[in-house]
């Protein structure tokens, strides 16, 4: 993948909340892409659609539908570009136009059966396939991890996936939700709880607590 | 939270999806999203030209209507006969293909073109190390510049083409009202009242190299007369597409207009491979302030004083052959760069009195009946710039109807 600039302001740094450099063309990319032209649109899309894959998958975890998702979200922000004043950062936009396509998607997903090339996890990453080396030890927890995130109610889980993972703050999260800051800051205390209520029952995470107690210099997480 | 829980976040945040988007097959992503636009894009030609050809077809059908009426009714007036054409039911084309100077390609709408293809609505046209040159017979002829990319995207009455990359040089029929052309370069709209011009677009930067007659340089509208800065020959323009207010920088210094070139069908002894040579440097034209123009000896009188741009004599300028067409057409673009009071329709009938000298310029103008002010000082810069072909006087006939804007909302 050709490297890009990314549009989403946060790229996932561990524990660094990393701020991209500004994008100086950025706004005369959007209203060129507004006025139609492809050209401009695709560049658009290739700086963020890394950023979009990364969010789908992390709402709707592994399926085969995977790019069919991906592919559907631009096809919307293509639509809906005319329609982008500006009020809110690109990346907010996109974000919003993001969660709706998922959220469309997991609606209509719920009406038909779930087919056998849509497992809920990578079969090769179950528990009980642990790999003996540390990354495995590692991939494995963050398959658990994300097959935790989807028991959750979808509210819930979006506003975790939103902050937690995408670092965005719980204003710009009631934007793109479309709801107030403090039912995001509820629905993300409700999301830690049950998240934390759920790690004993999952195998694979509640035999790794003890690798985890091991590991020096612990931190205590902050609240938002 | 929990210290376990933290760090499970922080190890998801960097891998949670990672893997699975570096595995994403992006070219297959990619094809069938710019294959869905590109679909998207031709439905939306398709349904403006479906909105376009019932609003004809109802028009037709109401004066029809009205027609018969006026017929069984045996009013002692007049009856005209009220019959839409057919052509105006049918989208027109844009024009034909009657040129093709190089040894790379026309690609319309991805696929190879040639001497005789049709231009339509919605058409994509690429020159590749090629230019192209298009007739619309009695309204235009232009030149597609090697390297271009533009889209028609409006053929009923003015020809619109949406410039992406490259130039477009026309010579453009004067029309009676109206616009007879324009290019679209993102946002910004050159429209073309009659005139020879140049459209050169790079990125974002566009230059505008105007050798007769006058343009509007503006936002596009959805529909209607464009509004915005009149520029008259010679002229040469360079604004950024997406902010043409803050950056339009103009020059009427006929040497740093570009040299056009002669925009014309070629004859059939070329067998429609050449284009005519570049003609040589438009020679600056009439720009002077005259002598026995007297300013506001009359309120109808045109005064050159009032101009933004003073005029300045130049020995060499060479007479117009179309004169009277090319005032004509500023005055209408004036009228239109002037919008009046929203809901009313404007209809302007007057009468452009020039007093010439021996070598053709003008030397003193004026409306009967007066046309308002800011209209008067729009158009005095060009009716002073203006060199006719003969000395005395002329008369130049200006009818302009404007149609009612839309109230603000």
């Amino acid at each position: 993948m050709p490297m890009v600039p990314s549009l989403f302001g946060y790229a996932g740094a561990r524990g660094v909340r990393e701020v991209k450099p500004p994008i100086p063309d950025e706004q005369r990319l959007i209203a060129r892409a507004a006025a139609g032209e492809t050209a401009a649109f695709r560049q658009l899309y290739e700086r963020s659609r890394a950023d979009v894959a990364r969010l789908v998958y992390r709402m709707l975890g592994a399926r085969s539908d995977l790019e069919d998702v991906i592919q559907e979200v631009f096809i919307q922000a293509y639509k809906s570009l005319k329609d982008f004043r500006g009020q809110s950062k690109f990346s907010t936009w996109l974000h919003r136009v993001t969660v709706n396509v998922v959220l469309m998607h997991r609606r209509s997903a719920r009406s038909r059966p779930v087919f056998a090339d849509e497992p809920p996890g990578d079969p090769a990453l179950r528990s009980d396939d642990l790999a003996p080396d540390e990354d495995a030890e590692r991939r494995e927890r963050v398959r658990a991890f994300g097959r935790l995130l989807q028991r959750l109610a979808d509210k819930k889980r979006l506003v975790f996936i939103l902050h937690e993972l995408e670092g965005l703050p719980p204003s710009e999260i009631a934007a793109i939700v479309g709801a107030p800051v403090l039912t995001v800051r509820t629905r993300l205390f409700y999301a830690r709880r049950e998240l934390e209520a759920m790690l004993s029952e999952e195998p694979a995470l509640a035999g790794l607590q003890i690798s985890f107690s091991k590991t020096p210099g612990a931190e205590t997480g902050g609240e938002p | 939270m929990s210290d376990r829980l933290r760090k499970l976040i922080d190890e998801a945040r960097d891998d949670l999806g990672a893997r699975e988007v570096r595995d994403v097959d992006w070219d297959s992503v990619d094809r069938e999203l710019f294959a869905r636009i590109e679909q998207e894009r031709r439905l939306e030609r398709t349904r403006a030209v479906g909105l376009r050809t019932p609003a004809w077809g109802v028009g037709a059908a109401v004066l029809a209507a009205a027609a018969c009426f006026a017929l069984v009714a045996g009013k002692t007036h007049e009856t005209r006969s009220i019959e839409a054409p057919a052509a105006v039911l049918a989208s027109p084309a844009a024009g034909d293909v009657v040129g093709i100077l190089g040894s790379g390609e026309l690609l319309v709408d991805g696929k190879p073109a040639a001497v005789g293809a049709t231009l339509h609505l919605g058409d994509v046209v690429e020159t590749r190390g090629t230019s192209v040159t298009v007739d619309r017979p009695g309204k235009l002829t232009m030149v597609l510049e090697a390297g271009t990319h533009a889209t028609v995207t409006h053929v009923q009455g003015a020809l619109v083409l949406a410039l992406d990359t490259g130039a477009v040089e026309a010579q453009v029929v004067p029309v009676p009202s109206g616009e007879a052309f324009a290019v679209d370069v993102a946002g910004s709209r050159v429209a073309v009242h009659g005139t020879h011009l140049r459209v050169a677009r790079e990125v974002d930067h566009v230059v505008v190299d105007l050798s007769e007659g006058v343009v509007v340089l503006g936002a596009a509208p959805r529909e209607g007369s464009t509004v915005g800065t009149l520029v008259t020959a010679p002229a040469h323009a360079d604004f950024a597409a997406l902010d043409l207010r803050g950056t339009l920088t103009i020059t009427h210094d006929g040497a740093a207009v570009r040299s056009p070139i002669a925009v014309a069908v070629p004859l059939p002894a070329a067998q429609g491979m050449v284009l005519a040579p570049p003609a040589p440097p438009p020679a600056p034209r009439q720009v002077g302030s005259r002598a026995g123009a007297s300013p506001a000896a009359r309120p109808a009188h045109v005064s050159p004083a009032t101009s933004a741009t003073p005029p300045l004599a130049t020995p060499d300028s060479t007479p117009d052959p179309n004169a009277g067409a090319t005032l004509a057409s500023v005055v209408r673009a004036c009228v239109a760069a002037h919008p009046s009071v929203e809901n009313l329709t404007v209809v302007v009938n007057t009468t452009l009195h020039l007093d010439l000298d021996a070598d053709g310029n003008v030397r003193a103008a004026r409306f009967e009946p007066p046309v308002a002010p800011d209209v008067n000082t729009c158009a005095a810069p060009a009716i002073y710039r203006t060199r006719f072909a003969h000395g005395g006087s002329a008369d130049v006939p200006v009818d302009v109807t404007m149609p009612a804007a839309p109230a603000a909302q």
